[in-house]
């Protein structure tokens, strides 16, 4: 029987190439987690604290994109917008939780900014003079327009009610008026809505430390980062044994090796 | 974000209402409900509120209903994420009665209870802004427990910068 030249092989492959393809596997986050890693130890020297992405696509991974489109009306004291829940007088942030925007009148000096549930009551500067919440209305609000009277006349799912300016008592009513109706927000004030909609954006700093944690990645990815946590422990472990199970290049030499 | 909206009141989500506004004025004033009248915040009255809620009030006036000595406030206040609407009567300057109309939180919804809010029963406000009584808090409804607390102490307040017409 002929003598295997080098009997340490057949039982180191095995190992050697699970190290080769778990390494291979695990280089990519290795990478990125070492850089991060690396960025991360020098925020401060590297002022990476004032430093603002404003990505599109990392900004929708923070939820600073908005997921609708605005709705828009025009009033003499400037554009009421929903964006999101959110309301805005031209680029002023007014209230949030603001519902989806029906319609907006002017009433008395002021501006009665309707939602289907709520009825927003603002001074031309953008001052939330009060909320008239879902108990306050007659019914859930489907159109607002201007009374005769010099108030206000809603259309809602249990009919047409009017109240007057201050909006304190609602009537049953048969008028008709010009409903509020939507118009097309003018590019310029929605990039400034949108400015305010996401502030300044996020920090570099925290978007290398959910990059190194994979956070940034979806819920699932830490999970991909802790394999590959794992996966470098076993690079380590297998690296060690198959050093130590490596035979000497001297003793290579003496078998007849380089 | 925690935005701290007082008075906020979406209902884009499941709202469990306890008691609608109307029968919460009707069971505070009988068959003769008063029109409602407002009460305009001065620069006083912000920085009353402000010190009561712990932020400032994010509106310039507030709704309330009144007869003689005796007024009703419906007011909102968040209690960690969601708008919680407390109706609280004032009568001669003390709470007669606090009930929870709408909750909209997950958790917290304790405070809805009458074990909770009699302990406002006859408190009054101190110079310091504060309850004449101690009211304990409910364990997993600290937020929702402050809240309610904030407005009783905020209707005793505005209910003592009204005109009671003596």
């Amino acid at each position: 029987m002929a003598l295997d030249p080098n009997p340490l092989r057949p039982r180191r492959a095995p190992l050697l190439r699970w190290h080769r393809w778990i390494g291979l596997a695990a280089a990519l986050i290795v990478v990125v987690v070492a850089v991060t890693g690396v960025l991360i130890n020098h925020v401060a020297s590297l002022n990476l604290r004032e430093i603002y992405v404003d990505n599109a696509l990392v900004l929708d991974r923070y939820g600073l994109v908005p997921e609708q489109s605005p709705i828009s009306y025009q009033s003499p004291a400037g554009w009421i917008t929903w964006l999101d829940g959110r309301l805005f007088l031209n680029a002023t942030l007014v209230a949030d939780q603001a519902g989806q925007g029906v319609g907006a009148v002017s009433v008395d000096g002021m501006i009665a900014a309707a939602a289907a549930d709520q009825i927003f009551l603002l001074t031309s500067e953008g001052g939330l003079v009060e909320r008239l919440s879902s108990h306050a209305l007659p019914g859930r609000i489907v159109a607002i327009g201007e009374s005769e009277a010099g108030g206000v006349l809603i259309n809602t799912d249990k009919g047409r009610f009017t109240s007057g300016p201050d909006l304190l008592e609602w009537s049953s009513t048969i008028t008709d008026t010009a409903w509020s109706e939507t118009a097309p927000l003018p590019d310029g004030i929605y990039q400034e809505i949108l400015q305010a909609f996401r502030g300044d954006g996020v920090s570099l700093d925290r978007v290398l430390l959910d990059v190194h944690t994979g956070r940034l990645f979806g819920a699932w990815a830490p999970y991909v980062f802790d394999t590959a946590a794992v996966a470098l422990l076993f690079l380590a472990i297998s690296g060690v044994v198959n050093s130590l199970r490596t035979p000497r290049r001297r003793n290579r030499g003496q078998n007849g090796g380089v | 974000m925690l935005a701290a909206c007082l008075f906020a009141s979406g209902l884009a989500f499941a709202d469990d209402i306890y008691q609608e506004p109307q029968v919460f004025l009707s069971e505070a004033f009988g068959d003769d409900v008063p029109e409602p009248k407002v009460l305009w915040l001065s620069d006083e009255h912000r920085t009353a509120a402000a010190q009561i809620l712990q932020h400032s009030p994010h509106m310039l006036r507030v709704r309330y209903w009144q007869s003689g000595h005796r007024t009703a406030w419906i007011l909102d206040e968040i209690g960690k994420e969601r708008p919680i609407t407390v109706g609280i009567v004032v009568d001669e300057g003390a709470i007669d009665q606090v009930g929870v109309l709408i909750y909209r939180e997950s958790i917290g919804w304790e405070v809805r209870h009458r074990f909770f809010t009699q302990q406002f029963d006859q408190a009054k406000l101190n110079e310091r802004l504060m309850l004449t009584k101690p009211i304990d808090g409910i364990v997993g409804a600290t937020l929702s427990v402050r809240a309610v607390t904030g407005l009783a102490r905020l209707a005793v307040y505005f209910d003592s910068v009204v005109d009671h017409g003596s």
